[in-house]
């Protein structure tokens, strides 16, 4: 029952957040570019209801711009990690041997490789944008994604129907691709959700860093970090991003549970 | 055992080289000169010129490399280009602050994931347990340097209880220090015990249901016996795994708490190296927690069997 | 679990033991010290050489050159008494002011002063200031005399207004006068010998750089006057620590771990303004924000657009906005606070729309967007861009803000390779030194926004005039920029330094490096 509870409230979140990503396309209370030095630093009332921010700008607008941002980088980032870490980690875990030694050496290698240093250098040879935190975050996660799924692709290969199938004759494609993936797939997908909250999490740090999708853009990560220097002065710009960030992952962790509560036969007591 | 090791350390050293690699060249592919951003605007074509000869910087890339990779095997990092001070002694320097940091909010984490991951399995379905995964998922959503910077408002400006920034170097005055440090230690174990407090209580919650728990049980034992000497061993295993992972991860990707707590580590040095094209202490600083990582999970590796006897170290 | 709970008290009770034994009461200090801040460690401590804004500033302190600029830039003697000029305005025979003692005791000469020279122009040295005093520069030094042991004559290849101002300029060191000893037995620079109100005492790196009174100083007469003037130590100590952060600079004030903070940003300053204890002081900068435009790009080579972005900002209102209402709007690049900065220059571009509308239609401006590049530092940069951006997008004109880190958009402007750049210049307290930033054969300088020949005439022309007749040259100058719109000039930033009140004595100037002398940290060190 508590488990329920815990269901709905992750599909609530998460579909209100997808429902405000939705609506800003068709309306935003107030254009989130527009500058109005009058009203600059404005703190929540009624014509701006989570107030503006340093340049005038309303804050709810770029709230709901950010979210559409935030969340298109990251199921970018999930799809472009998960896809390629699926078949490295498929590869790695089923062929093992020397396959498995390089691709598990390299893959260590770039889990040592922190995000600003590959951002700074995609940002360089893709020119700044969206496309080059992509790239960045999707291959600061792969080493990670490659190692769970090799490590669920170990334990899946030694099963009956993978020794059937290899004694029968199939090619280890064929294989991979039939009995081996579907199993899989549990665990790729709690990855899946676990992935979308660190990279939602990883954008807003490098935009933090001051790294990030270019301006006037808002993410809600370069709101929290331009909020900084009116931490003490205009408090509710560093506040509204963040419960922005907070109830978004809230929302994407429950729904992970509960995928996971659906997938393990075990957990159920 | 020693021979494991040493074998571990060799399998380590091509992870590494590829590393020192990756590093040397993608931090060069940049744009962005260090000569010049030191000599600053207005500065003469020559006097760049003459900078770049006497930093080695005029060099072709691969000699560059050559040369940097032979001083490496001798143990010599190089200097820094912006303060020209020995990238070691820099590391070294960085590496304490960033150490007792992270291992003291790791530590503090760990034991408040064992209490609470294993209070909330033996009462599974409790209210408690609600509250513990409720918060569990609450500190999983929070992003680490909000959080900070709340704790921040909230201790330093609102309550004026902890001082809001600085730092005081720890062989200075390390009770002043431990005072700079209160904020971001607390901030850093309160984001890192989300995931371990999850993970302790699912594997808890997989031996409580193994028959020798039920055995235990039948045999009389008290349950607080049943529980540390019996379970907590068998169900700290992935725990353990992941502080590892944790701790190699933090060492690097600390920069965003050191930046909002204005501490002088790692990770803001390796972020200054960058902003600065300081190609010397940008490749030492992945050198040096790169390596850290490897003996983090070395270590890790080796403790493994403690806890769960089923695994052997090979 | 009580074996846990045990072990855990033993290690509190070690841990304690240990931090007990290891706090030491911290050194006692002898005498008044003034602590200050610098941003960043200084490059080295070999002036003009390899160095930047702090390096600079915390030289001063320790060296001096034969001339100086004072509060407006106008160039004073210092070690020199005074000098004259030949009648072929080639010659300069500087008399050295009696009685002058470098730190280590000797005696200044002549002698000293030609070493010193012959330092800076020999053939290995990175002097900032080397092709300034060559043939491609205002003048080449021919040759040096000392016909006796006060009196130094620099013969130069030409006439040349400029020389004085040149070898005063701090950036170049102020071509200080160090003493040999300087060097060490391999010949290498050691630590500075100069002639200053302070002596070079410790350099613990990225820590602090502490100086020390020099007893036998002798100043001039009269206050702080730019770089000139008389220089009184107040204090035993002065120490420069290194704080790169500005938050944690204001932080450290605020607790009295700090007596002065020089050179924060306006926006840096919300905690501290209202606090009790603290002052602030300001002063107009010579540092100049401006956008910069790459007149040969396909879509900015009109001369209509160029002119219509222009006329599409409130020059005034991004000079609230980004400088919150410190900074000075200008449109000129001669600064506010130089005394050429006259009616011509004194003009501010004003917004018209409808007119900007026009031009952009006349131009044949498709709306292709125009990259406009800016970084987080300083925080201005940013700021401003988004402003002009948006002023911009109501006359017609797409900019795009492309935010770069410091690194590479200094890479861009040194290669040239950018449309539009907002940057900004350090001060330069000569009017030509800060045309010449802008002026020049792009061909061979990429940096060198306005390459036309006249430009570059003018330029030439206002190096070699004086009086009057300079003044001309730059109206002229002022007003052919205006035209061309090779760059829009937005404000002069201002240098706001925050202070402990019980601090006596200090005060910010336009070239922005913070002078210590005779400032009082008022028996609160």
């Amino acid at each position: 029952m508590r488990r329920q509870a815990h269901k709905l409230l992750g599909l609530g979140l998460t579909g209100l957040l997808i429902a405000i990503v939705l609506i800003g396309f068709v309306w935003l209370p107030y254009d989130p570019l527009a500058i109005d030095l009058d009203h600059a630093l404005a703190a929540p009332s009624l014509a701006h209801w989570l107030g503006t921010d340093e340049f005038g700008r309303d804050v709810a607008a770029r709230a709901m711009l950010g979210a559409r941002t935030s969340v298109l980088i990251a199921v970018e980032t999930v799809t472009a990690a998960i896809v390629l870490g699926t078949m490295l980690g498929l590869v790695a875990g089923f062929l093992r041997g020397w396959t498995e030694r390089v691709l598990m050496t390299i893959s260590d290698a770039l889990l040592a490789f922190p995000g600003i240093l590959l951002a700074l250098a995609l940002i360089s040879v893709l020119g700044s944008g969206s496309l080059s935190i992509v790239v960045a975050l999707a291959v600061a996660y792969l080493p990670a994604t490659i190692r769970i799924v090799r490590g669920s692709v170990i334990s899946i290969r030694e099963r009956e129907y993978v020794e059937a199938s290899r004694v029968a004759g199939d090619s280890a494609l064929y294989t991979m691709w039939k009995h081996v993936l579907p199993n899989a797939m549990p665990p790729i997908l709690i990855l899946a959700t676990s992935l979308f909250g660190w990279v939602v999490l990883s954008e807003s740090a490098l935009s933090f860093l001051g790294v990030g999708v270019p301006p006037p853009a808002p993410t809600w990560g370069n709101m929290l970090s331009s909020a900084r220097p009116y931490m003490y002065t205009a408090s509710w710009l560093s506040i509204a991003p963040g419960i922005c960030i907070v109830l978004t992952l809230l929302g994407i962790n429950m729904l992970g549970d509960a995928l996971r509560d659906r997938f393990d036969p075990r957990d159920n007591a | 055992m020693i021979g494991y090791i040493l074998r571990r350390l060799v399998l380590a050293l091509p992870t590494l080289f590829l590393v020192a690699i990756m590093v040397f060249f993608l931090v060069r592919l940049i744009p962005g000169d260090p000569a010049q951003v030191m000599l600053g605007e207005g500065a003469t074509p020559e006097a760049v010129a003459a900078l770049h000869k006497e930093l080695g910087l005029d060099q072709p890339i691969y000699t560059q490399f050559a040369i940097w990779f032979g001083h490496l095997l001798r143990g010599d990092l190089g200097t820094s280009i912006s303060t020209g001070e020995p990238v070691g002694r820099l590391l070294i320097d960085r590496a304490q602050t960033t150490g007792i940091v992270v291992l003291l909010s790791v530590g503090l984490a760990t034991l408040i994931a064992i209490g609470a991951g294993m209070v909330a399995a033996w009462r599974r379905g409790s209210l408690l347990d609600l509250a513990v995964m409720s918060g569990a998922s609450l500190i999983l959503a929070i992003p680490s340097f909000w959080l900070g910077l709340l704790l921040l408002l909230v201790f330093g400006v609102w309550l004026h209880w902890l001082p809001v920034v600085g730092y005081i170097p720890f062989s200075e005055d390390p009770l002043g220090a431990l005072l700079f440090l209160i904020l971001p230690i607390a901030t850093l174990t309160i984001s890192e015990s989300g995931v371990l407090i999850r993970m302790m209580r699912s594997s808890a919650i997989d031996v409580l249901r193994l028959d020798f728990v039920t055995h235990a049980r039948a045999k009389g034992l008290a349950e607080r016996t049943v529980l540390m000497r019996h379970v907590f061993p068998n169900a700290f295993a992935p725990t353990l795994t992941l502080v590892g992972l944790t701790i190699g991860r933090l060492f690097g990707g600390i920069a965003v708490i050191e930046t909002v707590f204005t501490l002088p580590g790692l990770g803001r040095l390796m972020v200054t190296g960058v902003l600065a094209r300081d190609y010397p202490v940008v490749q030492g600083c992945l050198l040096f927690t790169a390596l850290i990582f490897v003996l983090v999970n070395l270590l890790v590796d080796l403790l493994y069997p403690l806890f769960d006897p089923r695994v052997t170290v090979q | 679990m009580r074996k846990a709970l045990s072990g855990l008290i033993l290690i509190a009770i070690v841990a304690g033991v240990c931090l007990a034994l290891a706090r030491r009461a911290p050194p006692r200090a002898e005498g008044s010290i003034l602590r200050v801040r610098i941003n960043a460690d200084i490059l080295s401590s070999d002036p003009g050489m390899k160095r930047d804004f702090n390096t600079d500033a915390v030289l001063m302190h320790v060296v001096e050159g034969l001339v100086a600029p004072r509060e407006d830039g106008t160039i004073v003697p210092m070690l020199a008494s005074g000098w004259t000029l030949s009648p072929d305005k080639r010659t300069y025979r500087f008399t050295l002011r009696p009685g002058i003692r470098f730190h280590n005791g000797a005696p200044l000469t002549s002698a000293d002063v030609k070493w010193s020279f012959d330092r800076y122009l020999g053939a290995d040295s990175h002097w900032r200031c080397k092709s300034d005093l060559s043939k491609k520069g205002i003048a080449a030094i021919t040759a040096m005399r000392t016909p006796d042991t006060h009196t130094f004559e620099v013969e130069l290849d030409r006439p040349a207004p400029m020389f004085l101002g040149t070898i005063a300029r701090i950036d170049c060191g102020s071509t200080a006068i160090t003493h040999r000893d300087s060097l060490g037995a391999d010949g290498k620079w050691k630590q500075p010998i100069g002639t200053g109100p302070f002596r070079w005492d410790t350099w613990r790196h990225n820590q602090y750089i502490e100086l020390r009174r020099f007893a036998d100083y002798r100043p001039l007469p009269g206050g702080t006057d730019g770089n000139a003037g008389g220089k009184h130590a107040l204090v035993d100590r002065l120490r420069f620590m290194v704080i790169p952060d500005s938050s944690s600079a204001a932080a450290a004030l605020l607790r009295g771990s700090l007596d002065l903070v020089e050179g924060l940003a306006p926006n840096e300053l919300g905690g501290i303004r209202g606090a009790k204890g603290i002052r602030i002081a300001s002063a107009l900068s010579a540092e100049e924000l401006s956008i910069l435009l790459q007149t040969g790009d396909p879509v900015l080579r009109d001369v209509r657009l160029r002119q219509a972005l222009a006329i599409s900002i409130d020059v005034a209102a991004v000079t609230r906005a980004a400088s919150r209402g410190w900074g000075r709007a200008n449109s000129s690049p001669i600064a506010v606070s130089s005394p050429y900065y006259g009616a011509q220059e004194r003009l501010l571009i004003q917004r018209d729309l409808a007119r900007a509308r026009a031009l952009v239609k006349a131009s044949g401006y498709k709306g292709e967007p125009i990259e406009l590049i800016a970084s987080h530092t300083p925080p201005d940069m940013y700021d401003a861009a988004i402003v002009i951006q948006a002023m911009a997008r109501e006359a017609g004109i797409n900019l795009q803000v492309v935010v770069l880190d410091w690194a590479s958009q200094f890479a861009r402007y040194s290669a040239g390779q950018y449309q539009a750049m907002i940057f900004q210049f350090s001060a330069r307290l000569d009017p030509s030194l800060m045309f010449g930033v802008l002026i020049g054969d792009r061909a061979t300088d990429p940096r060198k926004v306005w390459n036309t020949k006249d430009a570059i005439d003018l330029l030439h022309q206002s190096t070699v005039l004086d009086g009057a007749a300079r003044q001309a040259v730059l109206d002229t100058l002022d007003r052919d920029f205006r035209a061309q719109v090779p760059a829009i000039l937005l404000y002069n930033s201002r240098r706001i330094s925050v202070m402990r009140s019980s601090v006596r004595g200090f005060r910010p100037w336009q070239a922005g490096t913070q002078r210590l002398w005779n400032v009082d940290a008022g028996g609160a060190g």
